[in-house]
């Protein structure tokens, strides 16, 4: 049983992230190499310790992944992707460092991925993959910038609510089951775009409440295994509907505490899995979330330090 | 990392692996150079396409040698004959296939399967239904398969003409009746069934509904612990989706699914489902009728806070509210 917090170890773990150059591991994940900072530079912050990666080469390695376009790669030669621009986006904005670069034209990179017709976003220019995480990607990274008067919300918010579905939960696309990243990237749109009163909040919390296993863990979805990344995205979905306490926190709390690796640091999506900083960051914001372990706050909207919001236009 | 186990491993057999692994590091590096190299020379030939092969079978995530991948691809089609594309799509379709067994939830693996369908000269989308099938047979909840199954039926409808409403809501029938824990076939139903009806209006939405009923009755007996088949039941007995009843009706409705509930907890005292379905059911009756909640489901609701503590303060605020 690890029933304490690791700071230390875990500060250690995402600081050694960038040394496994002998591991293979490390080149095969470099297409998630940018949010992979914004997950350890968060995680990181929620624990008190920023400074502990190099401000002045994130800030370098950033500007590195942009692209003519606008957009942002995942690391230098990977092709410009929504959601590292809006990794990219956090990790500036985090370090107080949006002025390196030039915010209209990330602003025209992101605004040209919406559809006109149904509101929806494409991931790239690429291809026609579109659904609620590039909406909610796209949203956050123009609130940031303070350029979302560009964008076409209330069309966004119409393709929001045609995802809604009758357990009062959110789907990716239209049509699509209820999933609990889905209702976390639809009310963290709708709550960037003030329109939470489309949310049927009673049928929805009951839905997200029913996630917490008796292993303390919450799931994704109905009849599925807990994991540790679904404590940030229903619980994050529960402090925006401002029913946390309709779980038991300190379950929750045990069953990500448990899922550390006492040795190395780091957390799992479950006890005994192999650690990683997706899962490291999102453990940690939810028992930020629940206001354990004496972390910073953390913003459940824009999964970011509370710390900084203040510096977002709304 | 989802679901890959943690190993305590010795100093010695970690020194061992990094010695193994230092060899494929050095490989795969000298892969992605060539790739990208290519890249950057506008280089679109079958040689470099068999080139971005290896490295996708290594490394599905690599986003970005997929869209290289479809920039040779469109370039070899310019100057190509229809059979030829075809033949090609077929060969990429089959890769694809090969990498989905694999890595059944890679977002980009399906994303470029649509993409090749779309630039086929001839896409056989009855053979795409038949592959989602399998796929959702190999993982009867992978979301992935569930957005490609609708994307192909979508597909398909606007090829033919034809609605495919009807042996779609069969499909979600097998899929219920080889296992009642199915909340994505459940789910899928709720968004065919008013489409059924629309399409057919023939149907007797009454009768319908009745079946729907009886169906999902069965369910709850055979797993009255499963949440998926509650959910649905809700959505049967609340909802105007089916059949818009009268004020009567609905209250009939109710008070027959709040006896056959209330039979089912005789069996079942220590059901959660039962308990929270009837204290929602019975204050939705009084709502319906006027009347003051029955005294009973205070008690229901002071039950469910005994034997599901994890979400007492739920129970608490409803109890409050009623």
């Amino acid at each position: 049983m690890s029933s304490e917090f690791m700071r230390e170890k875990h500060i250690a773990y995402i600081q050694s992230l960038d040394n496994k150059q002998d591991e293979l591991e490390y080149w095969l994940s470099e297409h998630l190499r940018m949010s992979g900072i914004y997950w350890g530079l968060t995680a990181l912050d929620l624990m008190g310790a920023r400074d502990m990666l190099p401000r002045e080469k994130v800030i370098e390695y950033v500007k590195s992944c942009q692209h003519p376009n606008g957009g942002f790669g995942a690391h230098p030669g990977h092709d410009p992707h929504l959601l590292y621009t809006l990794s990219a986006i956090q990790i500036l904005f985090i370090q107080d460092a949006l002025d390196a670069v030039d915010a209209d034209i990330v602003a025209k990179f992101v605004t040209s991925l919406q559809d006109p017709e149904t509101g929806t976003v494409r991931g790239d220019v690429t291809g026609d993959e579109a659904d609620t995480r590039f909406v909610y990607a796209a949203m956050q990274c123009l609130s940031i910038l303070g350029k979302l008067d560009q964008f076409d919300v209330a069309k966004a918010v119409e393709y929001i609510d045609q995802c809604k579905n009758y357990d009062g939960g959110y789907g990716f696309v239209p049509g699509a089951e209820s999933h609990a990243g889905g209702v976390f990237t639809s009310l963290g749109a709708l709550a960037i775009a003030n329109r939470l009163d489309l949310v049927d909040k009673d049928l929805l919390s009951w839905w997200l409440c029913e996630r917490q296993l008796p292993a303390g863990g919450l799931n994704g979805r109905p009849e599925k295994l807990p994991d540790v990344c679904y404590s940030w995205w229903v619980l994050s979905s529960l402090a925006i509907l401002g029913r946390l306490d309709w779980i038991d926190r300190q379950k929750l709390r045990e069953f990500i505490l448990d899922a550390q690796d006492d040795e190395q640091g780091g957390i799992a999506d479950r006890k005994g899995d192999m650690v990683d900083v997706f899962h490291t960051l999102f453990g940690i914001a939810a028992l930020s979330l629940l206001g354990f372990e004496n972390l910073e706050p953390v913003n459940p909207v824009y999964c970011l330090p509370e710390r900084i919001m203040g510096r977002v236009k709304m | 990392m989802h679901s890959v186990k943690r190993e305590r491993t010795s100093a010695k057999v970690l020194e061992e692996r990094r010695r193994r692994e230092a060899g494929k590091i050095v490989e795969y590096k000298a892969l992605v150079d060539k790739v990208l190299t290519a890249r950057k020379n506008h280089d679109y030939t079958p040689g470099t396409l068999s080139l971005t092969t290896t490295l996708l079978k290594q490394n599905p995530e690599y986003y970005t040698v997929w869209n290289y991948r479809r920039e040779i691809l469109s370039s070899i089609f310019q100057t190509q004959t229809a059979d030829a594309i075809q033949s090609q799509i077929d060969n990429e379709l089959q890769f694809l296939f090969a990498r989905l067994i694999e890595f059944p939830k890679c977002y980009w693996i399906w994303n470029h399967r649509k993409w090749c369908l779309q630039s086929s000269p001839s896409p056989s989308w009855k053979f795409e239904l038949g592959l989602v099938t399998k796929m959702l047979d190999r993982d009867a909840r992978n979301f992935h398969g569930w957005h490609y199954r609708r994307y192909v039926v979508q597909c398909t409808e606007k090829a033919t003409g034809k609605s495919m409403v009807r042996p779609e809501f069969d499909y979600t029938t097998t899929k219920i009746n080889a296992n009642f824990s199915n909340f994505s076939a459940w789910h899928n139903r709720t968004k065919l069934i008013p489409r059924l009806l629309k399409e057919e209006p023939e149907t007797d939405a009454r009768k319908l509904l009745a079946n729907e009923i009886y169906l999902i009755t069965q369910a709850i007996y055979t797993d009255p612990d499963d949440q998926s088949v509650w959910l649905y039941h809700r959505w049967l007995v609340t909802s105007d989706d089916i059949v818009k009843l009268s004020s009567d009706e609905r209250k009939d409705l109710l008070e027959k699914e709040i006896k056959s509930i209330q039979e089912l907890l005789e069996v079942e005292p220590d059901s959660k489902w039962c308990l929270q379905s009837l204290a929602f059911y019975k204050g939705l009756l009084a709502t319906l009728a006027g009347e003051r909640v029955e005294s009973s489901v205070h008690g229901y609701l002071d039950k469910l806070q005994e034997i599901d503590p994890m979400r007492k303060k739920r129970y608490e605020d409803w109890n409050k509210q009623l």
